[in-house]
């Protein structure tokens, strides 16, 4: 049967209408990309342009045979993710559920949670790095104050406490899109059965494991993940903050990666881990949504 | 009608994309044939890239020079100036991502390693014209500069770079704490200093002794250079081989771990940036500070800070002193190389302007323009202390003349590692055997 000939016309109206944006799309996500993994098969150095030959899965060999760096900070990577991940779900769970009451100024209060998000990078990197100060910054004097602290802390020049130090940004950062999220599908679960728990005797504790937890799965496995990856992959949180210090003890891949791609010039060697790492990626987006299918159905 | 005015938002769209294709720093080109005699700013457009050599101010100045050089009509050719300032930060791969994906700026002034590395690359314009014009002219440029830094800045027979400034760090000290502390003599070796610290340490407990910036790569080098070159090690031997397994680098790691684990450096200098010391230092909360010239000192504190003589270490007679060139270089990649020469020329000549407003931080290699630029009588004792003196080298000292895998060396801090190591408080001695190894592979990816 043919279709009529408006919605004909209607189709090829919603194609032009999208090509400009594919357009923009494929320029600046698809073409970079394959760009990306076509020289991760060859020897492209920036400074050496001239020089660059076809070398197959050298570089892929090379990373995941002898690159011991690649290793300690794809661990720190895992680590600083998974922190920033469960802390800022932890808290935006939290926080959530106070949204989620009748409070008084509750408009002002979810207009306040999204600051860490709204504000630029480089801005909350500095204010974090003039807070953070051992000698004026305001975390140091309040420690020193209540008496928790007899000596300033190093939150950025010891590197154990470093990796603690970003974590808690990244979880701060992290913290209004969790919060947003798990509103949203908290405002999704309908209140009579909360009523109906209430009549059949049931407190807080039981509603939150029964009712709450399980009315937000759908929306947690989506904002864990998403964050996770977000995470995973961010370069500016950390390397504002710490330049990947001190000495390179909150090194994460991405940060990795740039050193490798434009201090050391190796572009194809940067992109070969850039490319591990999005399989990776992908991988663990695979295993998290199959499990939570398998746990609905 | 509904889709004509669909077809017209994707034309303005596609419109809009396309008008995003423009070379960074702006810039119409021209077609290298611009007529003489053409109106101030009508002509082609010529681009400068520098890094920040002042402070708050030294963006202001490049823009003002910039308009100057426009109104100037060097040549008459119309040429109009624009310049961007570019962030230490991440001023290596700004400038070669830039180079690589041929948006290059004509001109550039970055850090000193900078000219060899696109020299290398075969995007450096030869900036002999310029030489040749001053020698036909009878400028005094050519002997005030001096030929040795001319050589310096020579590769492959071609001049890369217009050695401007000389540039370098020193020590400074706050006369009222010392005088405080009962020290009436300055030191002269890293154990003198450590018995300054000692004294500074018993009368002001809550004063840093010893501070400096250690939070980028560029300051923590900075740093390593000093005191390497106090005691005459260095990152590489003459023949371009790791050598930071030498007795004397050896030695005076384990002087200033020393200095680290009696709390004579501050705990948290590897946090610390050049902004955070030069304050502590203006606030009176640090007695020391190892930073490059006092152009930041506040107003009300120019009589309470001093400037410090070289420290040596037990190794050496006299220390050495770090100090690099820092010179003007630009890109073939131009489409106008003449009127970039012009440009050039011009702005090495009448670039007063960077150093009494924009508060640029390096010494002019010109006596000349010492004289002009330098009002501050504590700059002009840290020059003649430390960048003038007899025993103050290029800080790729023992050899001789710029080699290209430098600038990779110097964008990831690598001869620093271990000193960042030793800051952070973890074993800087594995460190030095990976450095040597992470150098023999720069050293081997370069091709030498």
């Amino acid at each position: 049967m043919l279709r009529p000939r408006s919605k004909l016309e209607s189709n090829r109206l919603g194609v032009a209408m999208i090509m400009p944006a594919l357009i923009l799309m494929l320029l600046l996500l698809i073409y970079p990309l394959i760009q990306g993994i076509s020289y991760s098969f060859t020897s492209y150095r920036f400074n050496r342009p001239n020089a660059t030959a076809f070398i197959g899965f050298s570089n892929y060999v090379d990373i995941i045979t002898s690159d011991h760096k690649f290793y300690s900070t794809l661990g720190f990577t895992f680590l600083n993710a998974l922190g920033a991940v469960l802390i800022s779900y932890a808290a935006g769970f939290a926080i959530a559920l106070l949204l989620n009451k009748k409070l008084h100024g509750r408009g002002l209060f979810r207009a306040v949670i999204l600051l860490p998000w709204v504000i630029s990078s480089s801005v909350t990197a500095t204010n974090w790095q003039w807070m953070l100060n051992d000698r004026h910054g305001i975390v140091n004097a309040f420690l020193e104050k209540i008496g928790a602290v007899e000596d300033p802390v190093l939150f950025l020049a010891n590197p154990t406490l470093a990796k603690f130090t970003v974590i808690i940004v990244g979880a701060w950062k992290c913290l209004p899109f969790m919060t947003v999220v798990i509103l949203a599908g908290l405002q999704s679960i309908s209140p009579d059965l909360y009523e109906a728990a209430s009549i059949d005797g049931a407190g807080f504790w039981r509603s939150l494991k029964n009712i709450t937890l399980p009315g937000i799965r759908g929306v947690t496995t989506m904002c864990t993940t998403l964050q996770f990856i977000w995470n995973f992959n961010n370069f500016e949180n950390i390397y504002l903050l710490t330049s990947g210090g001190p000495n390179e003890s909150t090194f994460t891949l991405p940060i990795y990666i740039y050193f490798t791609a434009f201090a050391r010039n190796k572009i194809a060697y940067a992109s070969a881990m850039a490319v591990l790492v999005m399989v990776i990626m992908m991988v663990f987006a695979l295993i998290r949504f199959r499990l939570q299918r398998n746990a609905e159905e | 009608m509904k889709k004509l005015f669909a077809l017209l938002l994707a034309q303005v769209m596609v419109l809009g994309m396309a008008s995003c294709g423009e070379k960074a720093g702006g810039g119409t080109s021209s077609t290298g044939n611009a007529a003489s005699n053409v109106a101030a700013g009508e002509g082609p457009t010529v681009t400068i890239w520098e890094c920040n050599w002042g402070g708050d101010a030294y963006e202001g100045a490049l823009k003002k020079q910039a308009q100057r050089a426009t109104d100037e009509n060097i040549d008459g050719k119309g040429i109009k100036v624009e310049t961007s300032m570019v962030a230490w930060d991440n001023y290596y791969d700004t400038f070669l991502t830039a180079v690589v994906s041929k948006t290059a700026p004509d001109i550039a002034c970055e850090a000193s390693t900078g000219c060899i590395q696109y020299a290398d690359m075969g995007e450096a314009l030869d900036l002999m014209p310029i030489y040749d014009a001053w020698v036909a002219e009878g400028s005094p440029i050519v002997d005030e500069v001096g030929q040795a830094a001319f050589d310096f800045e020579t590769f492959n027979g071609e001049l890369i770079g217009l050695p401007f400034s000389k540039d370098g760090t020193g020590l400074f000290y706050n006369k009222e704490l010392f005088e405080g502390a009962g020290i009436t003599e300055l030191p002269t070796t890293w154990d003198e200093f450590m018995e300054v610290c000692d004294k500074l340490l018993a009368k002001y407990p809550e004063v840093v002794p010893f501070a400096f910036a250690g939070s980028d790569f560029a300051s923590l080098t900075n740093v390593n250079d000093l005191f390497m070159m106090s005691n005459g090690a260095s990152i590489l031997t003459k023949d371009l081989e790791p050598n930071l397994q030498s007795d004397k680098y050896t030695e005076i790691m384990g002087i200033i771990k020393e200095m680290y684990d009696k709390g004579y450096i501050g705990r948290a200098v590897i946090s610390y940036t050049g902004d955070d010391i030069k304050r502590m230092m203006n606030t009176g909360e640090t007695a020391v500070i190892l930073t490059n010239a006092p152009t930041w000192v506040a107003e009300d504190m120019q009589d309470k800070i001093g400037v410090m003589n070289p420290v040596k270490g037990p190794s050496v007679e006299e220390p050495y002193i770090a100090s690099a060139f820092q010179a003007y270089h630009a890109f073939n990649q131009t489409e106008n190389p003449e009127e970039t020469l012009a440009v050039l020329k011009w702005w090495y000549e009448n670039n007063d302007i960077l150093y009494t407003e924009g508060g640029n931080g390096c010494i002019p290699i010109r006596a000349s323009q010492q004289e002009k630029v330098m009002t501050s009588e504590l700059v002009r004792e840290y020059a003649n202390v430390w960048l003038n003196a007899e025993n103050s080298y290029p800080n790729i000292y023992p050899v001789q003349s710029f080699y290209p895998f430098h600038t990779t060396m110097d964008a990831e801090g690598t001869g620093a590692k271990p000193l960042n190591a030793l800051l952070a408080g973890d074993d800087y001695q594995a460190t030095i055997d990976q450095v040597c190894d992470e150098i023999s592979e720069i050293i081997e990816d370069a091709g030498y």
